[in-house]
């Protein structure tokens, strides 16, 4: 979400950390956005998740 | 003091009546006595409860009577493991005075195998984060150098079954949470395959990341406890229905013609591992190959592949376990937990669907990968236990996990000693096997512990006793 502040991001979480934790928690955001990258490759569009929905057998 | 004894051993001495449970559990209580103060391994001691229960097993074991090779056998439960009556916190401020009303299943099925509870046992912060000093409890130390870290988060477990305050205990793996304190206390540790042991009555951190699994000081006593341990459970919605094996009929069956493949670019170079680590892979390699197995390299998806994907459905989950606690209590959580669970809160849905769809990509490579072998060969850590006082607060996309590419796939996965390094502190080898494979992992691992020495070293504290 390059279009939203670091500190417009926290508040849309609802979350509430101390002033003095947010540079720390700015970096582990940006590796985490750096791990969502990663798992955004191509694929096609119809491949289903591993979590496909399956009812259980009556 | 008494000798060390494994599970087996003391099961058998039990059995044939040479060797008291009363007598192994004041033991054992001894050893918590005099080492837990630095070690602290144990958030709860129940010692009445653990005499009470001796007293029950010798009873049997006079009487003939013995429900199994884990009768009498001193145990303790990571403290995230529901236990009525008996206070259960997650090492957390916010489950302080937490006391269930029911067991979790793996706890009532280890109390009908005749178990021996001890207590209940450090943890990382909900099994996450750590080590944490702003928690109610401190966090659990190495026993073989308290300076070190146990690794964690069933830390506790590694530390108390290393120095033998209790001969096996309860872990949960998420990313690694058996496998690391295992490998880092020298101890055994199995995740086993997702579906095979209950999770129901645990506290949860990711839905489908999260395993139970028993560690122990051999691979062998693994394969005891997991005997009491797996099995379908209905209250566990990822829970397979399937029979359970006998996981020890095989386990001194040679191991000639055993097919397995090493994911060495996992430890030399997508996440880097000591010089000991590395030589204690090679020399096991070698110890394979002497036994017969046939031995070849297999490639995968870099690490970060899979540390990517692992990352954001655990901490997606997670975030959605402990959401509305966060909301109204975001400053009772200790530091690390906090910092790293609310990074959930930025996750986009769509990075979640992204990671399970890459998630069945990657299992799928692995099964393709395994197709034609038996056992896997990795490292489970990077090298000895670190001060406690120096470990990294997160492990990023640059320094990937070495555990977690089997908790998003599922794969049962173990730790094993594979010695002692520079700093006299354990050294260890993962070994992965296809799901439902278990037997296979622990013929493995059992025959590489028969073939070395490892198991006859314990603790210098513990020793000294």
């Amino acid at each position: 979400m390059p279009d939203m502040t670091f500190a417009a991001r926290v508040a849309a979480t609802g979350l509430s950390p101390k002033p003095e934790d947010m540079p720390k928690l700015q970096a582990l955001v940006e590796d985490m956005d750096r791990a969502a990258a990663l798992v955004r490759g191509p694929r096609s569009y119809a491949e289903e998740p591993l979590s496909a929905f399956r009812l259980p057998t009556p | 003091m008494a000798d060390f004894l494994t599970i087996a051993e003391a099961g058998k001495l039990i059995a044939a009546r040479k060797l008291s449970p009363v007598e192994l559990t004041k033991t054992c209580l001894d050893r918590v006595k005099a080492m837990d103060p630095v070690v602290n391994a144990f958030l709860l001691v129940t010692e009445e409860r653990a005499l009470a229960d001796a007293k029950v097993a010798e009873t049997r074991a006079m009487g003939g009577t013995l429900k199994g090779p884990l009768d009498g056998i001193p145990i303790a439960h990571k403290d995230i493991y529901n236990t009525a009556g008996i206070r259960t916190t997650a090492h957390s401020k916010l489950l302080e005075t937490n006391v269930p009303t029911a067991d979790g299943t793996v706890v009532s099925k280890w109390d009908a195998a005749g178990t021996v509870m001890m207590g209940k046992l450090a943890t990382h912060e909900f099994a996450m984060g750590g080590p944490s000093f702003d928690l109610p409890w401190p966090p659990a130390r190495n026993p073989w150098n308290p300076a070190h870290f146990p690794a964690g988060s069933s830390s506790g477990t590694g530390a108390a079954v290393a120095s033998g305050m209790i001969l096996g205990g309860t872990g949960s793996d998420t990313g690694g949470s058996i496998r690391g304190p295992s490998a880092l206390c020298g101890i055994a540790g199995i995740k086993p395959t997702y579906g095979l042991c209950s999770r129901s009555g645990v506290l949860p951190l990711s839905f489908t990341m999260d395993h139970t699994g028993p560690m122990a000081w051999t691979v062998e006593d693994c394969a005891l406890l997991l005997q009491a341990m797996a099995g379908y459970d209905p209250g566990d919605p990822g829970s397979a229905d399937r029979p359970v094996p006998d996981f020890t009929a095989d386990l001194s069956k040679s191991i000639k013609g055993l097919r397995i493949g090493v994911v060495r670019h996992f430890y030399e170079t997508d996440s880097p591992v000591s010089p000991a680590t590395k030589q204690g892979i090679d020399h096991a390699l070698t110890v394979f190959e002497h036994l017969g197995a046939e031995i070849r390299d297999v490639t995968l998806s870099p690490m970060m592949d899979y540390h990517a994907v692992g990352s954001v459905i655990l901490t997606s989950e997670a975030y959605a376990v402990h959401e509305p606690w966060l909301k109204e209590r975001f400053n009772d959580y200790g530091e690390l937990f906090r910092d790293r669970i609310a990074l959930g809160g930025f996750i986009r849905s769509v990075d979640y669907v992204q990671a399970i769809r890459r998630r069945r990509m990657l299992i799928q490579e692995l099964k393709d990968a395994m197709a034609d072998l038996d056992i896997l060969v990795s490292a489970s850590q990077v090298g000895e236990a670190p001060l406690i006082t120096e470990v990294p607060k997160w492990t990023n996309l640059e320094k990937p996990s070495l555990t977690m590419p089997f908790n998003v796939t599922g794969y049962p996965a173990m730790s094993v000693c594979t010695g002692y390094g520079v700093g006299g502190l354990p050294v260890c080898m993962q070994l992965i096997a296809k799901p439902f494979a278990e037997p296979t992992l622990f013929q493995a691992g059992h025959a590489y512990e028969r073939a070395m020495d490892w198991r006859s070293k314990r603790p210098e504290m513990a020793l000294a006793l």
